[in-house]
């Protein structure tokens, strides 16, 4: 499995003050993310042929924390796959800023979270 | 001999000797258990409903989608975790918050489960046998157990004298006599703890505990009472933290002592109240004495385990290195970096249940990934974290990037962290139990 280059210096992206505005349905009601302010990581990664089932494998890892009720770690089902990749990526170059967030997606590479992305997207948040 | 009860999916709660009387009134069909009945479906048995076992009977149920035939068994009705055990011991948790029943597992995903003891594994024939001797047949078998204390380890400690000096290691009625026992603690009266040698179920676990018991006095208003903590280690998870911690919450209300000091535990003496070290005899109202370890006696019985008392597996799968058909989980295998926990258990359980439905069905084994975090909870909004990925590296699982919180943290972030370990809780159980 190839390690995909991680980003450094990131200027802020609208994902990091979309993060900061608490509630997952406001989210949801988000229109999708420009990727000019990522690299093109977002746009490479959301042009990946997903592999459902690998998506569906790998979601295991997040759903030990990430639930269906709201808490310190939110709902992550049903978020939008613009949304979910550029924040794996912010977790991958240290923009966003959370240690078992940033040891969980580190080593994942660009097909692994376009599998993620797809595979969250289609879930429903409860 | 305690008899089985089976919960079926789509209710009805059969005892054996019930399925007898019914059986002999002509419904016989309509009364056979399933795991009786002869099956077009593969069979998956799992036995231990704890956070191994009960994930990987879920996973396997829920994604094989009826093509896979999963009877759990556990000898309980109910579940209560050792995760947050400590925060009830502390009074952050109530009982039942931490205690977690089957039937969702039973109505949502067609599990069949089975509550009772097994007491062997005949592998050739591929059969679990039952306490009360009835058979379950299996096509592969999920292993997790958790962990049997070694009571000798400690001398002068055993099964009985855990009614008086309690070890509160497996969770139940052994959390709740340590939460009496600590409750109903005075002014001056103290606890000596003896501490478990490696490897034991969850690294953090005791020293999260003296803090908790701390907390309780502190709560209290006691000046005089003490956690002393006796440890054959030399060293401890965390243990800049936790020591920082005691300075900052509980000054002079802790004490940890290892071998260096104390020398070797000679012996408890649980009426006393007095546990001897090579250094001195120490005393406390409450002894909490957690022995050494070992797999589940059903690994031990099924010859599952090497010299360690512990089940090696394979890397990539958790597939026991002894028998080709079962799988081990959790506290009881030997998870290479992995340490153990319920996190450890349930990340585990998620590569064996991919494995068994590769092995059984269409479906495709992927790489295996684990992870792991051990939350700790030192003093109210206090929280710490170890964690880490791993991966299979040359046939042992290995710990590929890790963290920890650091000394000096800001009390906000060691709010947001207590507040991360209450989120994963929630989590996890539904991951589990939903
Ligand atoms: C005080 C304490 C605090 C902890 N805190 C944390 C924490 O914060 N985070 C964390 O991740 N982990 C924590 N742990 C560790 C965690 O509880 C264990 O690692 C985890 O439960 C292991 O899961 P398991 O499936 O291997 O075993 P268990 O969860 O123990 O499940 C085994 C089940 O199988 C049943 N069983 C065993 N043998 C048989 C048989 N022959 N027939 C029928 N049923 C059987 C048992 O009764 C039990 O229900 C803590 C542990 C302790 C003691």
């Amino acid at each position: 499995m190839a390690l995909h280059s991680i980003h450094s210096n990131p200027s802020p992206g609208k994902a990091a003050r979309l993060a900061a505005i608490p509630g997952f349905f406001f989210l949801l009601a988000v229109p999708a993310l420009a990727d000019q302010e990522s690299d093109g990581f977002v746009e490479r990664v959301l042009a990946v042929d997903a592999n459902a089932a690998y998506g569906e494998y790998l979601s295991s890892q997040c759903t030990a924390c990430h639930g269906r009720s709201e808490s310190q770690i939110p709902v992550i089902r049903g978020l939008p796959a613009e949304y979910f990749v550029e924040a794996l990526h912010e977790y991958q170059t240290g923009k966003r800023d959370n240690d078992v967030m940033k040891s969980q997606v580190g080593s994942l590479s660009e097909e692994e979270i376009a599998a993620l992305a797809a595979y969250f997207a289609n879930q429903e948040p409860q | 001999m305690k008899r089985n009860t089976i919960i079926k999916p789509g209710g009805g709660l059969l005892t054996r000797r019930r399925f007898g009387i019914l059986a002999g009134a002509g419904a016989l069909t309509l009364a056979l258990p399933t795991y009786l009945r002869a099956q077009e479906n593969p069979k998956v048995v799992v036995i231990g409903g704890g956070a191994g076992g009960a994930t990987a009977a879920r996973y396997i149920a829920k994604d094989s989608e009826g093509s896979i035939d999963v009877t759990l068994i556990d000898d309980s009705e109910s579940y209560t975790t050792c995760f947050f055990s400590n925060l009830y011991l502390g009074g952050f948790k109530d009982f039942q918050q931490i205690t977690h029943a089957y039937d969702d597992l039973v109505a949502n995903h067609g599990i069949t489960k089975i509550t009772g003891m097994a007491t062997a594994v005949d592998r050739e024939a591929k059969i679990v046998r039952m306490e009360d001797g009835s058979e379950v047949p299996y096509d592969r078998l999920v292993v997790s157990p958790g962990i049997d204390l070694i009571w000798d380890s400690v001398p002068g400690y055993s099964e009985a004298a855990a009614g008086i000096a309690p070890h509160a290691w497996k969770g139940g009625p052994q959390t709740e006599l340590l939460k009496q026992k600590l409750d109903a603690l005075e002014d001056g009266q103290s606890v000596v703890m003896v501490a478990p040698p490696n490897p034991y179920r969850c690294p953090p676990g005791p020293y999260e505990r003296a803090s908790m018991m701390a907390h309780v006095f502190k709560e209290k208003g006691f000046e005089n009472s003490r956690v002393i903590i006796l440890d054959p280690k030399e060293s401890f998870s965390k243990q800049g933290l936790f020591q920082e911690g005691w300075e900052k919450h509980y000054p002079g209300m802790v004490e940890w002592y290892g071998p260096d000091v104390i020398g070797e535990i000679v012996s408890v003496d649980v009426e006393a109240g007095a546990v001897e070290t090579g250094f001195d005899t120490f005393e406390g109202a409450l002894l909490n004495i957690i022995p050494a370890q070992k797999a589940g006696m059903i690994a031990q019985e099924a010859s599952l385990t090497d010299d360690s008392g512990f089940c090696p597996v394979e890397a990539d799968s958790m597939r026991s290195t002894v028998d080709e058909n079962i799988y081990v989980i959790g506290d009881a295998s030997i998870a290479g970096d992995m340490p153990k926990s319920g996190f450890s258990a349930n990340s585990q359980a998620k590569v064996a249940a991919m494995n068994v439905r590769a092995d059984l069905t269409e479906a495709q084994a992927f790489p295996a990934r684990y992870s792991n975090t051990c939350w700790s909870l030192i003093e109210t909004d206090d929280g710490v974290k170890v964690g880490a990925q791993y991966q299979p590296v040359d046939g042992k699982i290995t710990s590929m990037e890790g963290f920890v919180s650091q000394t000096g943290e800001t009390a906000e972030l060691r709010k947001e962290t207590y507040e991360e370990s209450e989120g994963w809780y929630s989590g996890i159980i539904e991951d589990i139990f939903s």
